[in-house]
Protein backbone atom coordinates (compact mmCIF):
# COMPACT_ATOMS: atom_id res chain seq x y z
CA UNK A 1 0.00 0.00 0.00
CA UNK A 2 1.75 2.94 -1.11
CA UNK A 3 0.94 6.42 1.28
CA UNK A 4 -1.04 8.11 -0.78
CA UNK A 5 -3.50 5.02 -0.80
CA UNK A 6 -3.31 5.17 3.38
CA UNK A 7 -3.93 8.81 3.42
CA UNK A 8 -6.83 8.87 0.72
CA UNK A 9 -8.48 6.01 3.36
CA UNK A 10 -8.33 8.25 6.20
CA UNK A 11 -9.81 11.12 4.30
CA UNK A 12 -12.36 9.07 3.47
CA UNK A 13 -13.45 8.27 6.72
CA UNK A 14 -12.60 12.21 8.05
CA UNK A 15 -14.93 13.54 5.18
CA UNK A 16 -17.44 10.46 5.47
CA UNK A 17 -16.43 9.82 1.67
CA UNK A 18 -14.68 11.95 -1.13
CA UNK A 19 -13.53 15.12 0.53
CA UNK A 20 -14.69 18.80 -1.52
CA UNK A 21 -12.41 21.01 -2.90
CA UNK A 22 -12.60 23.05 -0.03
CA UNK A 23 -11.62 20.83 2.15
CA UNK A 24 -8.53 21.60 5.02
CA UNK A 25 -6.85 18.56 5.51
CA UNK A 26 -4.56 17.73 2.82
CA UNK A 27 -2.33 14.97 1.58
CA UNK A 28 1.01 16.31 2.61
CA UNK A 29 -0.50 17.07 6.30
CA UNK A 30 -1.73 13.49 6.98
CA UNK A 31 1.73 12.79 5.87
CA UNK A 32 2.79 14.19 8.91
CA UNK A 33 0.38 12.67 10.96
CA UNK A 34 1.78 9.48 9.37
CA UNK A 35 5.37 9.95 10.53
CA UNK A 36 4.10 9.96 14.22
CA UNK A 37 1.97 7.22 13.67
CA UNK A 38 4.60 4.96 12.40
CA UNK A 39 6.49 5.58 15.87
CA UNK A 40 3.90 4.97 17.72
CA UNK A 41 3.16 0.97 15.66
CA UNK A 42 7.17 0.61 15.84
CA UNK A 43 7.32 1.14 19.78
CA UNK A 44 3.78 -1.17 20.10
CA UNK A 45 5.84 -3.48 18.44
CA UNK A 46 8.50 -3.23 20.77
CA UNK A 47 6.32 -3.48 24.02
CA UNK A 48 4.21 -6.21 22.16
CA UNK A 49 7.26 -8.25 21.95
CA UNK A 50 8.48 -8.19 25.71
CA UNK A 51 5.25 -8.40 26.72
CA UNK A 52 4.61 -11.81 24.37
CA UNK A 53 7.85 -13.29 23.96
CA UNK A 54 9.67 -11.61 26.92
CA UNK A 55 12.51 -9.95 24.65
CA UNK A 56 12.35 -6.34 23.37
CA UNK A 57 12.56 -6.56 19.63
CA UNK A 58 11.43 -4.90 16.69
CA UNK A 59 9.90 -6.80 13.89
CA UNK A 60 11.66 -6.78 10.78
CA UNK A 61 9.19 -6.19 8.58
CA UNK A 62 9.74 -2.63 9.80
CA UNK A 63 13.23 -2.40 8.47
CA UNK A 64 14.64 -0.58 5.40
CA UNK A 65 17.64 -0.56 3.99
CA UNK A 66 19.11 2.92 2.47
CA UNK A 67 21.72 3.12 0.01
CA UNK A 68 24.59 4.97 -1.50
CA UNK A 69 24.04 7.49 1.60
CA UNK A 70 26.96 10.40 1.25
CA UNK A 71 29.71 9.83 3.68
CA UNK A 72 31.32 13.34 5.72
CA UNK A 73 34.85 13.98 7.11
CA UNK A 74 34.53 14.99 11.02
CA UNK A 75 37.19 17.82 11.78
CA UNK A 76 37.76 17.02 15.33
CA UNK A 77 40.20 14.33 14.47
CA UNK A 78 41.04 12.23 11.54
CA UNK A 79 39.47 8.82 12.05
CA UNK A 80 35.45 9.99 12.85
CA UNK A 81 33.29 10.12 9.39
CA UNK A 82 29.60 11.31 10.05
CA UNK A 83 26.22 10.30 7.49
CA UNK A 84 23.32 12.46 7.69
CA UNK A 85 20.42 9.26 8.32
CA UNK A 86 17.35 10.09 5.99
CA UNK A 87 15.46 10.58 9.67
CA UNK A 88 16.11 10.35 13.41
CA UNK A 89 16.10 6.47 14.11
CA UNK A 90 13.33 5.48 16.67
CA UNK A 91 14.61 5.54 20.46
CA UNK A 92 14.36 1.96 20.85
CA UNK A 93 16.54 -0.07 23.20
CA UNK A 94 19.89 2.24 22.88
CA UNK A 95 20.20 2.19 19.64
CA UNK A 96 17.93 -0.27 17.72
CA UNK A 97 16.98 2.13 15.04
CA UNK A 98 19.61 1.38 13.47
CA UNK A 99 20.65 -2.38 12.44
CA UNK A 100 23.60 -2.75 10.47
CA UNK A 101 25.54 -0.21 8.85
CA UNK A 102 28.48 -1.20 6.04
CA UNK A 103 30.24 0.99 3.41
CA UNK A 104 30.24 0.24 -0.09
CA UNK A 105 32.52 1.04 -2.82
CA UNK A 106 34.83 0.08 -5.96
CA UNK A 107 32.50 -2.88 -6.26
CA UNK A 108 33.14 -4.34 -2.45
CA UNK A 109 31.39 -4.37 0.77
CA UNK A 110 32.56 -3.80 4.27
CA UNK A 111 31.75 -6.06 6.98
CA UNK A 112 28.93 -4.49 9.21
CA UNK A 113 30.35 -2.04 11.51
CA UNK A 114 29.64 -2.51 15.53
CA UNK A 115 27.15 -0.42 17.17
CA UNK A 116 28.23 1.53 20.26
CA UNK A 117 25.75 3.28 23.06
CA UNK A 118 26.71 6.55 24.54
CA UNK A 119 28.52 5.37 27.15
CA UNK A 120 30.67 2.63 24.77
CA UNK A 121 31.76 5.81 22.96
CA UNK A 122 33.56 7.33 26.03
CA UNK A 123 35.49 4.05 26.62
CA UNK A 124 36.90 3.90 22.96
CA UNK A 125 37.71 7.23 23.15
CA UNK A 126 40.25 5.87 25.75
CA UNK A 127 41.42 2.92 24.09
CA UNK A 128 43.04 1.78 21.42
CA UNK A 129 41.80 1.52 17.94
CA UNK A 130 40.60 -1.81 16.75
CA UNK A 131 42.05 -2.96 14.09
CA UNK A 132 40.02 -3.56 10.79
CA UNK A 133 36.70 -2.73 12.41
CA UNK A 134 34.70 -0.01 11.93
CA UNK A 135 32.30 1.70 15.14
CA UNK A 136 29.38 3.55 15.07
CA UNK A 137 27.11 5.33 17.04
CA UNK A 138 23.27 7.12 16.76
CA UNK A 139 23.22 10.91 17.24
CA UNK A 140 20.08 12.86 16.23
CA UNK A 141 20.29 12.30 12.73
CA UNK A 142 23.63 11.28 12.20
CA UNK A 143 25.95 7.88 12.43
CA UNK A 144 29.07 8.93 13.40
CA UNK A 145 31.97 5.98 12.35
CA UNK A 146 35.24 6.12 13.59
CA UNK A 147 37.42 4.34 11.22
CA UNK A 148 41.49 3.93 10.47
CA UNK A 149 40.48 3.86 6.82
CA UNK A 150 39.16 7.09 4.68
CA UNK A 151 35.46 6.71 4.05
CA UNK A 152 34.38 9.45 2.15
CA UNK A 153 35.23 7.90 -1.24
CA UNK A 154 32.33 5.09 -0.11
CA UNK A 155 28.91 5.40 0.54
CA UNK A 156 27.04 4.46 3.28
CA UNK A 157 24.20 1.59 3.39
CA UNK A 158 22.43 0.84 6.59
CA UNK A 159 19.40 -0.90 7.44
CA UNK A 160 17.19 1.04 9.81
CA UNK A 161 13.29 1.07 11.31
CA UNK A 162 11.75 3.42 8.96
CA UNK A 163 8.13 4.09 7.37
CA UNK A 164 9.98 4.39 4.14
CA UNK A 165 9.97 7.74 2.28
CA UNK A 166 8.06 9.83 3.72
CA UNK A 167 8.66 12.39 1.18
CA UNK A 168 7.34 10.20 -1.97
CA UNK A 169 3.60 9.67 -1.81
CA UNK A 170 3.99 7.01 -4.27
CA UNK A 171 6.23 5.26 -2.10
CA UNK A 172 5.16 1.99 -0.32
CA UNK A 173 4.37 2.51 3.21
CA UNK A 174 6.60 0.03 5.11
CA UNK A 175 4.16 -1.40 7.82
CA UNK A 176 3.02 -4.72 7.85
CA UNK A 177 -0.88 -5.05 7.86
CA UNK A 178 -0.98 -5.73 11.62
CA UNK A 179 -0.16 -2.42 12.92
CA UNK A 180 -2.18 -0.34 10.05
CA UNK A 181 -5.18 -0.17 12.99
CA UNK A 182 -2.93 1.05 15.21
CA UNK A 183 -2.22 3.94 12.80
CA UNK A 184 -5.53 4.53 11.26
CA UNK A 185 -6.89 4.74 15.17
CA UNK A 186 -4.10 7.26 15.92
CA UNK A 187 -4.44 9.79 12.81
CA UNK A 188 -8.09 9.68 12.73
CA UNK A 189 -8.18 10.57 16.47
CA UNK A 190 -6.05 13.74 15.89
CA UNK A 191 -7.69 14.86 12.43
CA UNK A 192 -11.07 14.29 14.09
CA UNK A 193 -9.67 16.94 16.90
CA UNK A 194 -8.70 19.70 14.28
CA UNK A 195 -12.35 18.84 12.62
CA UNK A 196 -13.95 19.23 15.80
CA UNK A 197 -12.32 22.57 16.46
CA UNK A 198 -14.19 25.93 16.11
CA UNK A 199 -13.70 27.88 13.26
CA UNK A 200 -12.95 31.67 13.42
CA UNK A 201 -14.92 32.53 9.98
CA UNK A 202 -15.20 36.12 11.48
CA UNK A 203 -12.61 38.64 10.24
CA UNK A 204 -13.27 41.52 12.81
CA UNK A 205 -9.44 41.13 13.98
CA UNK A 206 -10.17 39.51 17.46
CA UNK A 207 -9.36 35.69 18.08
CA UNK A 208 -11.50 32.88 18.34
CA UNK A 209 -11.65 32.37 22.42
CA UNK A 210 -13.37 28.55 22.08
CA UNK B 1 -42.83 27.33 -22.68
CA UNK B 2 -41.43 30.86 -24.22
CA UNK B 3 -41.61 34.17 -22.77
CA UNK B 4 -45.24 35.32 -24.58
CA UNK B 5 -46.61 32.22 -22.40
CA UNK B 6 -44.93 33.71 -19.01
CA UNK B 7 -46.26 37.04 -19.80
CA UNK B 8 -49.99 36.20 -20.67
CA UNK B 9 -50.15 33.25 -17.73
CA UNK B 10 -48.87 36.32 -15.22
CA UNK B 11 -51.85 38.83 -17.27
CA UNK B 12 -54.41 35.79 -16.83
CA UNK B 13 -53.56 35.16 -12.90
CA UNK B 14 -53.78 38.92 -12.37
CA UNK B 15 -56.94 39.98 -14.95
CA UNK B 16 -58.79 37.32 -12.88
CA UNK B 17 -57.97 38.39 -9.85
CA UNK B 18 -59.21 41.70 -10.72
CA UNK B 19 -55.66 43.40 -10.04
CA UNK B 20 -55.63 45.51 -12.97
CA UNK B 21 -53.86 44.88 -16.20
CA UNK B 22 -49.42 44.62 -16.12
CA UNK B 23 -48.10 46.67 -18.85
CA UNK B 24 -45.21 44.67 -21.22
CA UNK B 25 -42.14 47.17 -19.66
CA UNK B 26 -43.85 46.26 -16.01
CA UNK B 27 -43.27 42.54 -17.07
CA UNK B 28 -40.02 43.03 -18.07
CA UNK B 29 -38.85 44.88 -15.04
CA UNK B 30 -40.48 42.34 -12.93
CA UNK B 31 -39.89 38.70 -14.80
CA UNK B 32 -35.77 39.94 -14.48
CA UNK B 33 -36.20 40.98 -10.78
CA UNK B 34 -37.99 37.30 -10.41
CA UNK B 35 -35.25 35.25 -11.79
CA UNK B 36 -32.45 37.15 -10.20
CA UNK B 37 -34.41 36.40 -7.03
CA UNK B 38 -34.56 32.59 -7.77
CA UNK B 39 -31.32 32.07 -8.92
CA UNK B 40 -30.28 33.66 -5.76
CA UNK B 41 -32.53 30.92 -4.14
CA UNK B 42 -30.97 27.92 -5.92
CA UNK B 43 -27.39 29.35 -5.49
CA UNK B 44 -28.07 29.11 -1.55
CA UNK B 45 -29.26 32.70 0.19
CA UNK B 46 -26.49 33.46 2.48
CA UNK B 47 -29.46 34.64 5.14
CA UNK B 48 -30.12 31.03 5.30
CA UNK B 49 -26.40 30.17 6.95
CA UNK B 50 -26.68 29.46 10.81
CA UNK B 51 -23.21 29.30 13.25
CA UNK B 52 -22.23 25.92 13.64
CA UNK B 53 -24.21 24.63 10.37
CA UNK B 54 -22.48 27.04 7.36
CA UNK B 55 -24.84 25.81 4.98
CA UNK B 56 -28.24 27.63 3.46
CA UNK B 57 -31.37 25.32 3.23
CA UNK B 58 -30.98 25.30 -0.47
CA UNK B 59 -27.71 25.42 -1.76
CA UNK B 60 -26.68 25.04 -5.69
CA UNK B 61 -23.78 22.47 -5.02
CA UNK B 62 -25.72 20.42 -2.34
CA UNK B 63 -28.18 18.26 -4.73
CA UNK B 64 -28.59 16.90 -7.98
CA UNK B 65 -31.75 18.67 -8.48
CA UNK B 66 -30.76 22.25 -7.31
CA UNK B 67 -28.08 22.08 -9.43
CA UNK B 68 -29.54 20.72 -12.51
CA UNK B 69 -32.29 23.61 -12.33
CA UNK B 70 -28.74 25.87 -12.85
CA UNK B 71 -27.33 23.60 -15.53
CA UNK B 72 -27.79 25.91 -18.23
CA UNK B 73 -25.91 28.61 -16.36
CA UNK B 74 -22.59 26.66 -15.80
CA UNK B 75 -20.41 27.36 -17.77
CA UNK B 76 -16.52 26.13 -18.28
CA UNK B 77 -13.26 28.21 -19.03
CA UNK B 78 -9.81 28.29 -19.39
CA UNK B 79 -7.59 30.93 -17.08
CA UNK B 80 -4.23 31.88 -17.55
CA UNK B 81 -3.45 34.74 -14.84
CA UNK B 82 -0.80 37.01 -15.04
CA UNK B 83 2.59 36.87 -13.94
CA UNK B 84 0.96 38.89 -10.86
CA UNK B 85 -1.60 35.66 -10.65
CA UNK B 86 -4.14 37.95 -11.74
CA UNK B 87 -7.37 37.72 -14.07
CA UNK B 88 -10.30 38.90 -14.83
CA UNK B 89 -13.63 37.05 -14.46
CA UNK B 90 -14.68 35.24 -17.27
CA UNK B 91 -17.53 36.73 -19.78
CA UNK B 92 -18.98 34.44 -22.58
CA UNK B 93 -21.82 34.11 -24.74
CA UNK B 94 -25.25 30.80 -24.40
CA UNK B 95 -26.44 30.29 -28.01
CA UNK B 96 -29.77 29.09 -27.80
CA UNK B 97 -31.99 28.39 -31.02
CA UNK B 98 -29.50 30.32 -32.81
CA UNK B 99 -29.74 33.64 -30.85
CA UNK B 100 -26.63 34.64 -28.60
CA UNK B 101 -26.81 35.72 -24.79
CA UNK B 102 -23.98 37.64 -23.08
CA UNK B 103 -23.57 36.03 -19.99
CA UNK B 104 -21.49 37.00 -16.85
CA UNK B 105 -19.52 35.78 -14.11
CA UNK B 106 -21.42 35.52 -10.79
CA UNK B 107 -20.19 32.43 -8.64
CA UNK B 108 -17.10 29.90 -8.47
CA UNK B 109 -18.39 25.92 -9.33
CA UNK B 110 -15.22 23.98 -9.21
CA UNK B 111 -11.36 25.22 -9.67
CA UNK B 112 -9.05 22.88 -10.88
CA UNK B 113 -5.68 22.97 -12.42
CA UNK B 114 -4.74 21.24 -15.78
CA UNK B 115 -3.68 18.28 -13.86
CA UNK B 116 -6.81 18.26 -11.62
CA UNK B 117 -5.46 19.55 -8.65
CA UNK B 118 -8.10 21.03 -6.76
CA UNK B 119 -7.33 25.08 -6.31
CA UNK B 120 -9.11 25.90 -2.76
CA UNK B 121 -10.63 29.37 -2.29
CA UNK B 122 -9.41 31.04 1.22
CA UNK B 123 -10.35 33.55 3.25
CA UNK B 124 -8.47 36.75 3.15
CA UNK B 125 -7.55 36.19 6.74
CA UNK B 126 -6.47 32.94 6.14
CA UNK B 127 -4.21 34.58 3.49
CA UNK B 128 -0.91 34.62 5.77
CA UNK B 129 -0.89 31.21 6.90
CA UNK B 130 -1.01 29.35 3.48
CA UNK B 131 1.66 31.73 2.58
CA UNK B 132 3.72 31.02 5.32
CA UNK B 133 2.76 27.44 5.52
CA UNK B 134 5.71 24.63 5.58
CA UNK B 135 3.53 21.49 5.19
CA UNK B 136 1.49 22.69 2.60
CA UNK B 137 3.03 25.53 1.05
CA UNK B 138 1.18 26.85 -1.64
CA UNK B 139 3.26 26.16 -4.43
CA UNK B 140 1.52 22.46 -4.24
CA UNK B 141 -1.13 23.24 -2.53
CA UNK B 142 -2.88 26.22 -4.82
CA UNK B 143 -5.27 29.02 -3.66
CA UNK B 144 -6.88 31.47 -4.79
CA UNK B 145 -8.95 35.21 -3.73
CA UNK B 146 -11.70 36.94 -4.82
CA UNK B 147 -11.08 40.54 -5.91
CA UNK B 148 -12.60 43.19 -7.39
CA UNK B 149 -12.65 42.29 -10.44
CA UNK B 150 -10.80 38.70 -11.17
CA UNK B 151 -9.23 36.33 -9.17
CA UNK B 152 -6.25 36.69 -7.16
CA UNK B 153 -3.94 33.11 -7.75
CA UNK B 154 -1.11 31.81 -5.49
CA UNK B 155 1.21 30.65 -6.37
CA UNK B 156 2.49 33.18 -9.11
CA UNK B 157 5.26 33.70 -11.12
CA UNK B 158 5.90 37.25 -9.22
CA UNK B 159 5.73 35.92 -5.71
CA UNK B 160 6.81 32.27 -6.30
CA UNK B 161 8.37 31.98 -9.63
CA UNK B 162 5.57 28.98 -9.93
CA UNK B 163 3.27 29.99 -13.08
CA UNK B 164 -0.17 28.77 -13.28
CA UNK B 165 -2.10 27.76 -16.64
CA UNK B 166 -4.82 26.28 -17.81
CA UNK B 167 -6.76 26.86 -15.06
CA UNK B 168 -10.19 24.78 -16.08
CA UNK B 169 -12.84 26.38 -13.66
CA UNK B 170 -16.56 26.06 -14.14
CA UNK B 171 -18.86 29.19 -13.33
CA UNK B 172 -21.97 29.98 -12.84
CA UNK B 173 -23.09 33.06 -14.54
CA UNK B 174 -26.42 35.46 -14.08
CA UNK B 175 -29.06 34.44 -15.91
CA UNK B 176 -29.14 36.92 -18.98
CA UNK B 177 -32.21 40.01 -19.11
CA UNK B 178 -35.32 38.01 -20.49
CA UNK B 179 -37.52 40.38 -22.27
CA UNK B 180 -40.80 40.67 -23.89
CA UNK B 181 -40.66 42.67 -27.03
CA UNK B 182 -44.24 43.40 -28.95
CA UNK B 183 -45.11 45.85 -31.98
CA UNK B 184 -48.19 47.83 -32.08
CA UNK B 185 -51.40 46.81 -33.63
CA UNK B 186 -53.92 49.47 -35.49
CA UNK B 187 -56.07 49.77 -32.02
CA UNK B 188 -52.49 50.34 -30.33
CA UNK B 189 -52.26 47.25 -28.61
CA UNK B 190 -48.71 45.58 -27.91
CA UNK B 191 -48.44 42.21 -30.04
CA UNK B 192 -46.22 39.63 -28.98
CA UNK B 193 -43.06 40.16 -31.45
CA UNK B 194 -40.88 36.41 -30.92
CA UNK B 195 -38.32 37.46 -34.02
CA UNK B 196 -38.18 40.85 -34.92
CA UNK B 197 -36.11 43.57 -33.99
CA UNK B 198 -35.59 47.57 -34.94
CA UNK B 199 -37.44 50.33 -35.25
CA UNK B 200 -41.57 49.57 -34.51
CA UNK B 201 -40.29 47.08 -31.86
CA UNK B 202 -40.61 48.03 -28.32
CA UNK B 203 -37.43 47.17 -27.12
CA UNK B 204 -35.76 47.80 -30.37
CA UNK B 205 -33.34 44.83 -29.78
CA UNK B 206 -36.19 42.33 -29.82
CA UNK B 207 -37.31 39.32 -27.74
CA UNK B 208 -34.91 37.51 -25.38
CA UNK B 209 -36.21 34.36 -24.07
CA UNK B 210 -35.07 32.89 -20.66
CA UNK B 211 -32.84 30.30 -20.43
CA UNK B 212 -34.35 28.36 -17.55
CA UNK B 213 -36.18 24.76 -17.94
CA UNK B 214 -39.66 25.01 -17.96
CA UNK B 215 -40.23 24.12 -14.48
CA UNK B 216 -38.17 26.59 -13.82
CA UNK B 217 -40.38 29.22 -15.38
CA UNK B 218 -43.03 28.63 -13.40
CA UNK B 219 -40.92 29.10 -10.39
CA UNK B 220 -40.13 32.85 -11.58
CA UNK B 221 -43.67 33.39 -12.52
CA UNK B 222 -45.18 32.79 -9.08
CA UNK B 223 -42.32 34.92 -8.34
CA UNK B 224 -43.05 37.92 -9.73
CA UNK B 225 -46.60 37.11 -9.38
CA UNK B 226 -45.67 37.67 -5.59
CA UNK B 227 -43.97 40.78 -6.69
CA UNK B 228 -47.50 41.99 -8.06
CA UNK B 229 -49.50 41.10 -5.06
CA UNK B 230 -50.70 37.77 -6.56
CA UNK B 231 -49.89 35.01 -4.23
CA UNK B 232 -50.39 31.28 -6.32
CA UNK B 233 -49.25 28.09 -5.94
CA UNK B 234 -46.78 27.01 -8.23
CA UNK B 235 -49.81 24.02 -9.08
CA UNK B 236 -52.20 26.17 -9.95
CA UNK B 237 -49.67 28.52 -11.99
CA UNK B 238 -49.01 24.84 -13.64
CA UNK B 239 -52.50 24.70 -14.67
CA UNK B 240 -52.92 27.81 -15.98
CA UNK B 241 -49.67 26.98 -17.89
CA UNK B 242 -51.31 24.41 -19.57
CA UNK B 243 -54.39 25.45 -20.19
CA UNK B 244 -52.77 28.70 -21.86
CA UNK B 245 -50.05 26.57 -24.00
CA UNK B 246 -52.44 24.26 -25.12
CA UNK B 247 -55.99 25.86 -25.45
CA UNK B 248 -54.61 29.33 -25.81
CA UNK B 249 -55.77 32.54 -22.88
Amino acid sequence: MTRKIFIERILRQIYNGQPTDDSSITFNQVNQWLNDAIGLAVKKNYTDGIQMDGIAYVNNSFYTTYTNLDISAETVDNVTYSVELPQIPFALGKNEGVATLQFVGDKKTSQTAIPLSMNQVAYIDNMRPIQNKILYWIEGKNIYAKSSIPLTSYKATLRMISGGDSGDLASTLIIPDDYIPLIVEYIKGQLAFERSRPIDASNDGVDNIN
Amino acid sequence: MNINDMYQICQYAINKAQNGYLTPSQFNLLANQAQTSYQDYLLGEFQQYQYGRPQARVNYSQNSDTRQRLTPFILLATLDPDADGLIDYPTDTITKDGVDYEVKYLQTDSMLTEDFDRIRFVQQDSLYSYLKSEIDPIVTNSIYLLKETGFQFYPNTTDNDVTLSNIKLTYVVSAPTMTWAYTLDGNGRAVFAPTQTGVGVTPTTGTAEPLWYDVDKLEIIARILKLVGVSLQAGQVEQYANMVTTQGQ
